[in-house]
């Protein structure tokens, strides 16, 4: 028992560690690092996906050309149905947006890879660049009419200072909900999975539980995964028809 | 609280190492800009080259059937009319050739009727010669045999002439 209790070193948090890719040198804003090399993979991965799947630009497609458009309409649609029409100017913008997440969080997924996106750096650069692009586009359409979006006319008049107050807090947290929402989600799952790894490796025979949990986790990590760049990705939509339409 | 804090520093929580904050964010901006180039002026474009051409040949394709829906009904009202035209003629020929038939037919009895008169009246004839020719070998008859009687019953007795006027009287039915 005590010698278990010596082996059990848990590092749940090591797989998160920023470090450079090559030598032990100083980590300076340009060195290359885990982040680097699995940002590059994403954005190649997507790359691959794109072109890979409609290489032959086929009328009746085939399962890869199936799940790029699939994967096109379903953010379109999205984009349409909750932002509005004049928000299809934007779409290019959120379709990289979902499609980074989408293939960050699941190439995390693979062992002994690095999830970017588990990074409130990375979410939080995201959030509020969404946030400070969404506020500035709000006032260059509407001008003041923007401020509209906080005073909310279907309440009496005397709650309506009340109110205000409300929305404009609630409004400048929207960037650290969005960002913490997915960095979280990332973070935790991939923290537990590798907390059931560690039990597994000291328990011997019965390890079996662990990896029967681990497997169980994994396959929610993957809906996870997938669920957090969606629900990232409504909110910017959200956020962008806040500031097409701002009246209440 | 500060049991907390000590022991996330322990764990060390790697997302809150602010010194690695400008790594990430300058290569999430990096990347971020080569993924909104590629998706923005590759796969998008594409993608709605696809679609469309996807659309296009749907709408060409609907078209032609609705073309070939309009020429198939076309044909049927001109296949409709043809097979009534035929089937008017088919009645004119018909008719024609039971008329023609009727026609010959009645020729034919009318033919036969009259050979058949012909020949009736051609039997009548005959019948009518064969009687005359029998009453007069019936005068001669009787008149052979009435002088045969009488030589024999009055030897010289009688003239033939004055027997025959009598034998054509009594055959006329005049009795003396």
């Amino acid at each position: 028992m005590a010698a278990e209790n010596q082996s059990l070193e848990i590092h749940p948090m090591d797989q998160f560690i920023v470090k450079p890719l090559f030598g032990d040198g100083p980590l300076m804003w340009y060195t290359l690092s885990n982040t680097t090399l699995w940002m590059f993979l994403a954005v190649l991965a997507c790359a691959a996906f794109f072109m890979l799947g409609t290489i032959r630009r086929a009328d009746i497609p085939g399962r890869g050309q199936m799940i790029v458009e699939l994967a096109y309409g379903f953010v379109r649609n999205m984009v349409e149905s909750v932002a509005g029409r004049d928000a299809l100017r934007y779409f290019p913008v959120i379709m990289t947006v979902f499609m980074f997440i989408a293939f960050s969080n699941i190439l995390g997924l693979i062992p002994a890879s690095f999830t970017t996106t588990s990074h409130i750096a990375v979410t939080a650069a995201m959030a509020v660049t969404v946030f400070l692009s969404v506020t500035i586009l709000g006032f260059a359409k509407n001008g003041l009419g923007f401020l509209g979006l906080f005073w909310i006319s279907s309440a009496p008049m005397p709650l309506r200072p009340v109110l205000a107050v409300i929305e404009v807090m609630s409004y400048f947290v929207r960037p650290v909900s969005h960002s913490i929402r997915l960095a979280g989600n990332m973070m935790a799952g991939h923290a537990m999975i590798k907390v059931f790894a560690a039990f597994a490796g000291v328990l011997g025979v019965g390890a079996f539980v662990p990896i029967v949990a681990i497997s169980a986790v994994y396959a929610l990590e993957l809906l996870v995964a997938f669920i957090q760049a969606y629900v990232f990705t409504i909110l910017t939509c959200v956020y962008l028809r806040d500031a097409l339409h701002p009246s209440h | 609280m500060a049991e907390a804090s000590q022991a996330a520093e322990q764990a060390g929580i790697p997302q809150l190492d602010f010194s690695a904050f400008p790594n990430q964010i300058f290569w999430l901006i990096v990347f971020l800009v080569i993924l909104f180039v590629i998706v923005r002026h590759l796969a998008i474009p594409r993608i709605e080259t696809i679609r469309e051409s996807r659309s296009r040949r749907i709408r060409n394709d609907l078209d032609g059937a609705e073309r070939a829906a309009a020429e198939a009904g076309r044909l049927r009202s001109e296949i409709e009319l043809s097979l009534a035209e035929a089937k008017a003629e088919a009645e004119a020929i018909s008719a024609e050739t039971r008329a023609k038939i009727r026609g010959s037919q009645d020729e034919a009895m009318e033919e036969v009727a009259g050979e058949i008169r012909r020949l009736s009246e051609a039997s009548e004839t005959r019948i009518r010669r064969i009687a005359e020719s029998a009453g007069d070998s019936i005068s001669e008859i009787a008149t052979a045999a009435a002088r045969d009687i009488l030589s024999t019953l009055l030897p010289g007795g009688t003239s033939d002439g004055d027997i025959r006027q009598r034998v054509e009287n009594r055959l006329r039915g005049d009795v003396n």
